[in-house]
């Protein structure tokens, strides 16, 4: 067959992420604003300055509960009247507490942002916090907590996460919190986290879509006057337990037609040097469908539906996860494989490290084209207590990494003494297995 | 409050070999998106055949005549592009989101798998181990894993072609030989049964000019006819599956045959369920979750299938202890409210203001947007139907969903999942 040449690429041109105008109200509260004409579903994100380690020993999702009561009634609009208002709107309000920050969000079509900008501001800062709503969502999380238990995927992340820290930290153990610490939050307690720990001061306001109102001047009308006495948040850098690639932390999930596989260590935060050649590493052994835990484990062998590796920064500190999925037989052997994957007897090529580099500036075009995208890496750097300056420094950063730095990098973070082994599946199976590719074996769970 | 209407150029060409393109140029994207459907999904496969379909998904990533296994998605992402494909009942989708510099070679990447695959018997044994896993990964190892296999088998018979999942069955796929692959390949494959949407920052001739030197020289061919089912009748009876399975909480999902997306009572019956079931305000999540405290959760849906019947869902999970049949008593009997007075001005304005803020960002951005024209292009017959569809579905009236929720979900034509958690084994 006659073929047709097979095109060549042009370089895509100059992008960069979108610059914000930053301010700061006098109550502390920093507002960035981006301009994204053509966007019509506008979003806005607070981001609280409300690492997790700012609960209660006992207490433990008390963060999350305190979010996830805030939207059930507010002092003026009490007993379910606001979700009503923020539908009438169409408006949505989410969060998530995460390990740095609370964070809510807004999404609103444009032309109605003034109303739900307005309710929005009521949720943060005056919610009813009813005691049936409270009570409510405590035994929600409490079933959920069972769901979580009862998968095998989120069962081994958070074995890992078990292990990847020491008990003392509170990255330890999940962020919504597990039954233990859960079962006794009640309404005076989330009333009072949410006057202690909810505040402008270190928190930062996010705007972004097409505006037909000056969203400054929205967030001075409604946030301005918010002067709560809060606690000042106490961030402590990720601290890490040491590792080792012999040791299989295995929990039994009999039954399994499948065992989940995840592999993690330390790793680094958005300050470092080593960022943005890990990230480009990462890219490369995991983050693709070329990288080479996928090519060998789904494309080589059919172990797996996909293999990835994915380096997350936090505040201070950071980490990196691989996982896979693999049918019980294989799953020893595959292991194995991305054991001596992860140890880089061949540094990566030019090549590897070009088409990593490729791709993630260039998917970033299409990943922030919506206000959502946008607003969502903003809140990264915000949380991280960066400023909006650093999303396109680290494209710079990311434009020069190459073939040796990102191996350098690589081994320098991905080493055995500080990797942790986790496998979630059938372990009459997967036991002898394991030992007899010379792995220790030592029982886990949550 | 006036919604936000937006137009967006539409721009519809067939080439000879009866290849539909479509091209809405958009300057102020960053990106383009190129979106191929296929017409072929589960729903074509033969009842000794199936799984074929999503196979191909996976298949068609693995070389062609010009192109090595891998090098598709390859020199995709090197280009700064993501590429993925999905596989429905109704239809299978290709779609690559990339810098403009490399619109055309992601064409003849397209273009170089629609007229030739190179599977061999390696590769075709690699995938059907990926699919596999796959399998396992998504619903065997899952908790609820099996709940969609049941509905379907529930709602639709035996003979039917919505009655077995895409996933398909490992037999069937282990059973498969390189001629059957081929044979599949060479029936489906083809131009004359393919839609192709270009969304983004290029300019309407360029587009089409490109997707001539790509796609123009490739020989048509007629598909075989797809599977049309006449529409099944409602259920009667109350046909129920009672399922035991080791999962913590049970469920109830209650269903209805329902019209496809086509059908003039399709929009009002979306907006029923959405009073029913839709946000915090919903009826249901009213009912079950906040006031009684019986459910964890409720939502519905329905699956928007497009030949001849779709299915309808009511689903919730019980809080610890409750009895299922307490849910479902109050499941029918909010229905049977809605039926009898329809959904206030205030309830329906709701329903209204939430689906044109999802409809908007469903059309922001250039890959969605292109999944979205193909979907009116293939299945309402008008790729025009993405600057009518918010009209449309705002001007559907409280009496309309009333109607509709009288005409297609009465009690006595629903059919019953009960999901319950412990070990024993099917009663029927």
């Amino acid at each position: 067959m006659s073929a047709r040449p097979r095109p060549e690429v042009s370089p895509p041109g100059p992008w960069h992420f979108p610059d914000a105008q930053v301010h700061a109200l006098d109550n502390g509260l920093a507002v960035w604003v981006y301009d994204l004409p053509g966007q019509h579903v506008v979003a806005s994100k607070l981001v609280l300055d409300l690492p997790l380690s700012a609960e209660p020993h006992e207490h433990e999702g008390l963060a999350s509960i305190t979010l996830r009561a805030s939207d059930e009634g507010t002092t003026s609009h009490p007993g379910g009247e606001i979700s009503e208002c923020l539908e009438d709107v169409g408006a949505t309000f989410e969060g998530h507490a995460s390990w740095s920050s609370t964070m809510a969000m807004l999404e609103v079509p444009r032309t109605r942002l003034p109303r739900a900008f307005e309710l929005f501001a009521e949720i943060i800062r005056t919610p009813e916090f009813d005691e049936s709503d409270v009570d409510r969502h405590r035994e929600l999380r409490l079933a959920e907590w069972l769901q979580v238990k009862a998968n095998a995927s989120s069962t081994s992340s958070l074995v890992l996460r078990s292990l990847l820290y020491p008990a003392t930290s509170r990255e330890s153990r999940p962020a919504a919190g597990t039954d233990i610490g859960v079962i006794g939050i009640d309404r005076d307690l989330v009333a009072a986290f949410h006057a202690r720990r909810w505040g402008p001061r270190g928190s930062t306001l996010i705007l972004a879509g097409e505006f037909d109102h000056d969203p400054l001047d929205l967030a001075r009308q409604w946030f301005a006057d918010w002067t709560p006495d809060t606690d000042a948040p106490d961030h402590q850098p990720s601290t890490f337990t040491p590792g080792s690639a012999t040791v299989v932390h295995l929990v039994d999930r009999p039954g399994s037609v499948q065992a989940e596989l995840r592999i993690g260590g330390r790793g680094v935060d958005r300050r470092s040097l080593d960022w943005a050649p890990l990230q480009v590493a990462s890219t490369a052994m995991g983050g693709m469908f070329t990288s080479r835990l996928n090519r060998v484990l789904r494309e080589d062998r059919g172990y797996t539906y996909g293999a990835s590796l994915v380096a997350s920064p936090s505040r201070a500190g950071g980490s990196w996860t691989m996982a896979a999925s693999c049918r019980t037989e294989v799953t020893a052997a595959a292991c194995r494989e991305s054991l001596d994957l992860l140890a880089m007897p061949e540094p990566l090529t030019s090549s590897e490290v070009g088409d990593a580099v490729a791709y993630q500036l260039g998917v970033a075009p299409l990943r922030y084209d919506t206000a959502a995208g946008i607003i969502g890496q903003a809140a990264a750097v915000a949380c991280s207590g960066m400023t909006p300056g650093y999303v396109n420094d680290h494209f710079t950063r990311v434009a020069a990494v190459d073939a040796q730095s990102a191996s350098e990098a690589f081994s320098r973070w991905v080493t055995p003494d500080a990797m942790h082994i986790v496998i979630v599946g059938n372990a009459d199976v997967l036991r002898p297995a394991l030992t007899d590719l010379g792995f220790e074996v030592v029982d886990a769970g949550l | 409050m006036a919604p936000l209407l937006l137009h967006y150029p539409i721009v519809e060409r067939m080439l000879d070999n009866g290849l539909r393109v479509i091209v809405n140029p958009d300057p102020t994207s960053p990106a383009v998106a190129v979106n191929l459907w296929y017409g072929v999904g589960s729903a074509d496969e033969s009842a000794s055949r199936t799984g074929f379909a999503h196979l191909f998904e996976h298949l068609m990533f693995q070389g062609s005549a010009n192109v090595p296994s891998g090098e598709h998605l390859a020199s995709m992402q090197a280009a700064g592009g993501s590429v993925n494909a999905t596989t429905s009942f109704d239809r299978t989708n290709y779609f690559e989101a990339i810098p403009v510099g490399a619109l055309d070679l992601a064409l003849w990447l397209e273009a170089d798998r629609m007229q030739s695959l190179t599977v061999d018997q390696d590769n075709l044994n690699n995938q059907r181990e990926v699919v596999k896993e796959e399998k396992r990964q998504r619903y065997d190892n899952v908790p609820y894993g099996d709940v969609v296999q049941l509905l379907l088998e529930l709602h639709f018979p035996p003979d039917h072609p919505y009655h077995h999942p895409t996933i398909g069955s490992m037999a069937h796929l282990d059973a498969a030989t390189l001629d059957d692959v081929q044979g599949f390949y060479g029936a489906w494959y083809t131009p004359t049964d393919a839609t192709l949407v270009i969304s983004g920052a290029v300019e309407e001739d360029s587009a089409f000019t490109r997707v001539e030197a790509a796609f123009g020289s490739h020989p048509g061919r007629r598909p075989p006819d797809h599977a049309r089912p006449s529409p099944l009748p409602a259920h009667q009876g109350v046909p129920r599956t009672v399922m035991h399975r080791p999962v913590p909480r049970d469920a109830i999902h209650v269903g209805w045959r329902s019209p496809a997306p086509t059908h003039h009572d399709h929009l009002a019956l979306d907006q029923a369920l959405a009073v029913l079931g839709e946000g915090q305000s919903a009826r249901l999540h009213r009912r079950l979750v906040r006031d009684l405290e019986l459910s964890e959760g409720i939502g519905t849906t329905d699956f928007g299938l497009a030949r001849g019947t779709s299915m309808a869902l009511i689903s919730a999970r019980a809080r610890d202890g409750v009895e299922l049949g307490r849910i479902e008593e109050i499941v029918l009997d909010e229905v049977e409210r809605l039926a009898s007075e329809g959904p206030s001005d205030a309830e329906l304005d709701r329903i209204h203001a939430g689906y044109e803020r999802d409809w908007l960002l469903e059309l922001a951005s250039v890959d969605s947007r292109a999944d979205e024209i193909n979907n009116f292009a293939v299945l309402h017959g008008d790729a025009e139907g993405i600057n009518t569809h918010l009209a449309d579905y705002l001007a559907v009236t409280p009496d309309a969903v009333a109607r509709a929720a009288r005409d297609w979900l009465a009690p006595t034509a629903r059919a019953v999942l009960d999901y319950h958690s412990g070990d024993q084994e099917t009663l029927r």
